[in-house]
């Protein structure tokens, strides 16, 4: 039964991407619709992995295609995201860089996504050559740490599997799979184009480059160092896996909450995710070096939880960002302004994106950002004290990483969708067509039924688990409940949100008793100001709240708090103006500096101890 | 039966709570007043300030949508459900084993985006400086809060808070160094939120009136009993009745509980150096402190 899913869903993914350019919008989004459904086949059936040698490819070699639980999580993934955003020629060739199963195979398809990512993008020249430069550059590193541990000899996943890479072989493959998975997925230091590309592409085709991208990449980073490198690997890959993607999640969030373009604002919200992803990956690496395979496999866990979340939610930030660039003819954030009068079914689904982005209960991203939370108090406490540290200051980052995305959700969605318009565009906004209005809806109630119900995902990546770690996480992550531990208190997404519903159905009545109070409607109030003249029909633009004034306060404090001059401190006639302005700002809180300095003290005394 | 107990207990918290949080914040600001040499208004004026507004018509501006009218329910509603899993008297409610404090924290941070998201819809100044001062705020406490959490749950073994409270009670992990780092970092985000937060909700509360501003002051005084009942349970867990004990037992568990939150409030009255609340500084302190208790933990490796 399930040797038969290879042949089919490879048959998909090569119809989409040969014959994807040609088709209608509804024939190719019916044809990712009929490979998730393939792929949830597979999971649900038993999922044997099979494979099948396909006589092309360089002489001497074949072609090979393979699909195991963990592939099939993934497409599962891919197909849904590819469903809803109109990029099938990229949805082909990522869904046949999953299936690939040799080196040669894998840097072809992985050639081919990228060319086909590069065809999206609107403006030509530099990004285009950009795109397809990275992708050869990202092709060849994972073909060299490919070709490390068999020297070349057996080309073929289960070839590489029989014969891991030892010593210096292996780091040097580590190393070479984080440059290429980590470029591709857009992990730090190489985390710039993707919210760039995000904002360089087509309005129809950007949503796969933040939504599909990330989790294939993600995909690619765990299939050659947790499962192709094999188990007897040191721990401090898990390290430095930590250290990338704590710093790529920082990344992510401080673009988001700053930058002024919307679909900036959604790449950077895949940035600071795919940072997440590659701390789950980190965490199960150590797990997995200290011999706690039920806790790597949760960290694990919380790393697949994750790419479910950008390649639903995030997919559906992207979607839901490019309906509001096409219906309001602009992606400035300062041009924007009330678009729920005009898109009210957009502005919700943005809504339920934002909630995921904030990590608010009980939406998917909390589910995730729980688990992983789950994940490193684990590590913690299992690890030994260098590794408690370590983990600790990656606490730290994802903490206030997680934080600042909240602010970034908040602004976005107020400020683009909320409050008064700021231009007479904006204010005519019209909601998408219906195809493109049912993609956003059905995202958005996926995105809202698996963060009541984290555990049926769990579920699903079961296999995948058991492929890479020979563990799963039955005993803890149930229907109902997603546990730390078997027989512990954990999550219960579902009876929070259902508390949350009955709480608020119960305010609402409660509000509406003696309804003979009722309400009256006037002008806003606002603190008693005169309401703005007739040829102001949406309002004072000064009285409103814009985004980089939304976004000064925090803005402000990380200045001060890295000692950045504040941006009022202007002395243009002195030469030493900069010193000045440095000294200025670091003299003034004499406190903060003290505070600062202790803060470092901490830091170093964390470090020192611990690894006396 | 035991089930029926513990949903009859969860009942009695719920209106426990919503009865004795506008009386909290009155007792802490008859206090506060008479630190300032004032009489101060009578303990029960948040009470009657509540049924004042709610006896009055609503004023909507006429560009407000649903999102405006509904979101002083909503936030309402979070602060309510997160209030439901923090314990007051007795432990073992029927919503125990929900009542993790990430998803607590989340819930008010769920009020607060809330709060700050209808503020902007509002179209005010002074709106959208309130819901941007309070996001900001809420950088600057809510890492703090997950690393002191980080360091509770590896000396406890668990992120839930009635089972934290068990072992702390338990006097297995003691009065360390650790732990009490960990508890000050909480008390230094409580005064944060309960001292700096108030200036940010008054700004985001301003275009409303009637009863949609009685559950937002509501709501606001669950908060503060909320953080008081959780800091009582973590700094003194002591005096909790079991659900399934007699009815007397209850009352010695309610006799506690407010002993407790009675201490706290006139602790809290007493910080008089927290007037005013600089986010950066509140997050370099609380960090500062999480970070501190993390380190010592280490070094006594002491882990549970």
């Amino acid at each position: 039964m399930s040797a038969l899913l290879l042949p089919e869903l490879a048959a998909v993914a090569a119809l989409l991407l040969v014959a994807g350019h040609w088709l209608p919008a509804r024939a190719s989004a019916a044809l990712c619709g009929v490979g998730a459904a393939l792929a949830l086949l597979f999971l649900l059936a038993g999922t044997t992995a099979s494979a099948i040698n396909l006589p092309l490819g360089l002489p001497g070699s074949h072609v090979v295609l393979a699909l195991d639980g963990f592939s099939g999580f993934v497409l599962l993934l891919l197909f849904v995201a590819a469903a809803a955003g109109r990029a099938p020629v990229l949805a082909g060739a990522l869904a046949l860089t999953v299936l690939a199963a040799d080196e040669f195979s894998l840097v072809l398809t992985l050639e081919m996504s990228a060319v086909a990512a590069a065809v999206l993008l609107r403006e030509g020249g530099r990004k285009v050559v950009g795109m397809v430069g990275g992708g050869v550059v990202a092709g060849l590193a994972l073909s060299a740490a490919l070709a490390l541990p068999t020297a070349g000899t057996d080309p073929s996943f289960a070839g590489i599997r029989a014969h891991p890479a030892q010593g210096s072989h292996a780091t040097a493959a580590f190393f070479l799979a984080l440059l290429g998975a980590g470029g591709a997925g857009g992990l730090a230091p190489l985390h710039r184009w993707l919210p760039r590309a995000q904002a360089a592409a087509s309005a129809s085709g950007g949503a796969l480059i933040a939504g599909a991208v990330p989790p294939v990449a993600a995909y690619l980073l765990i299939r050659l160092v947790v499962d192709l490198a094999g188990p007897a690997q040191p721990g401090w890959w898990g390290g430095v896996l930590l250290a990338v993607g704590a710093t790529t999640a920082l990344l992510g969030a401080a673009q988001a909450f700053r930058a002024d373009d919307i679909r900036t604002i959604a790449g950077a919200a895949a940035t600071l995710h795919g940072g997440l992803v590659a701390v789950g990956i980190g965490l199960a690496l150590v797990a997995r070096a200290a011999d706690l395979s039920d806790l790597a496999a949760f960290a694990l866990g919380a790393a697949f939880l994750l790419m479910a979340t950008q390649a639903i939610s995030g997919t559906l930030l992207a979607l839901a960002m490019a309906a509001a660039e096409t219906g309001a003819g602009t992606r400035r954030l300062d041009r924007l302004g009330g678009l729920l009068r005009g898109m009210p079914q957009t502005t919700a689904c943005v809504l339920v994106a934002s909630a995921t982005l904030a990590t608010v209960p009980p939406s998917l991203g909390f589910a995730a950002v729980w688990t992983l939370f789950q994940a490193l108090i684990g590590v913690a406490r299992a690890g030994g004290p260098g590794w408690q540290a370590v983990v600790t200051l990656a606490t730290l980052a994802v903490a206030v990483a997680v934080a600042v995305g909240a602010v970034a959700a908040v602004r976005l969605a107020g400020i683009a969708f909320l409050g008064r318009p700021r231009t007479p565009r904006a204010a005519a906004a019209q909601e998408p067509p219906m195809p493109a209005r049912a993609a956003l809806l059905s995202l958005a109630a996926l995105t809202l039924a698996l963060g009541a119900f984290p555990g049926l995902l769990l579920a699903l990546a079961g296999p995948a688990l058991r492929r890479l770690l020979g563990t799963d996480l039955s005993d803890r992550a149930g229907w109902l409940v997603v546990a730390p531990l078997p027989d512990a208190p954990g999550l219960a997404a579902a009876a929070l949100a259902v508390l949350l519903i009955l709480a608020t159905l119960a305010t609402v009545r409660a509000h509406k008793l003696r309804a003979a109070v009722g309400h009256h409607e006037g002008a806003a109030w606002e603190g008693g100001a005169a309401p703005p003249p007739p040829w102001l029909p949406f309002g004072d633009p000064a009285t409103q709240i814009g985004p980089a004034g939304f976004a000064d306060p925090l803005a402000g404090a990380i200045d001060a708090a890295t000692f950045r001059p504040a941006r009022h401190v202007r002395r243009p006639w002195r030469r030493w103006r900069k010193l000045s302005a440095w000294a200025d700002a670091a003299l003034r809180p004499p406190i903060q500096a003290a505070l600062t300095a202790l803060l470092a003290a901490t830091i170093a005394l964390l470090l020192l101890v611990v690894l006396a | 039966m035991s089930l029926v107990i513990a949903l009859v207990v969860q009942l009695l918290h719920l209106l426990l709570m919503l009865a004795m949080a506008p009386v909290a914040l009155g007792v802490s600001r008859r206090i506060e007043a008479r630190l300032a040499d004032r009489a101060g208004a009578p303990v029960m004026q948040p009470w009657r300030d509540l049924i004042r507004l709610a006896r009055k018509q609503a004023a909507f501006a006429g560009s407000a949508s649903g999102v405006f009218e509904l979101a002083p329910s909503f936030a309402f509603a979070a602060t309510l459900v997160a209030a439901l899993l923090v314990p007051s008297f007795a432990r073992g409610m029927a919503a125990a084993a929900l009542a993790d404090v990430v998803p607590i924290a989340g819930l008010l941070l769920l009020a607060r985006a809330v709060m700050a998201l209808a503020a902007i819809e509002s179209g005010t100044a002074l709106g959208g400086l309130g819901g941007s001062r309070a996001m900001a705020l809420s950088v600057a406490t809510e890492p703090a809060l997950l690393l002191a959490v980080f360091s509770l749950a590896l000396l406890t073994g668990t992120t839930n808070l009635d089972a934290m409270e068990r072992v702390l009670r338990g006097g297995a992990v003691g009065a360390r160094l650790p732990l009490l780092l960990a508890l000050a970092a909480l008390c230094v985000i409580a005064v944060a939120r309960l001292r700096a937060a108030p200036m940010a909700e008054a700004g985001m509360a301003h275009e409303y009136s009637g009863r949609p501003l009685a559950l937002l002051l509501w709501g606001a005084a669950l908060r503060q009993l909320l953080w008081l009942g959780l800091l009582g349970n973590l700094l003194l867990p002591w005096g909790l009745a079991d659900a399934t004990g007699t009815p007397l037992s209850w009352l010695v568990g309610l006799v506690a509980w407010g002993a407790k939150v009675g201490a706290l409030t006139v602790a809290l009255a007493l910080w008089q150096g927290a007037r005013a609340v600089r986010p950066a500084e509140v997050f370099l302190v609380a960090i500062l402190l999480a970070l501190l208790a993390a380190a010592f933990l280490f070094a006594s490796q002491g882990t549970a």
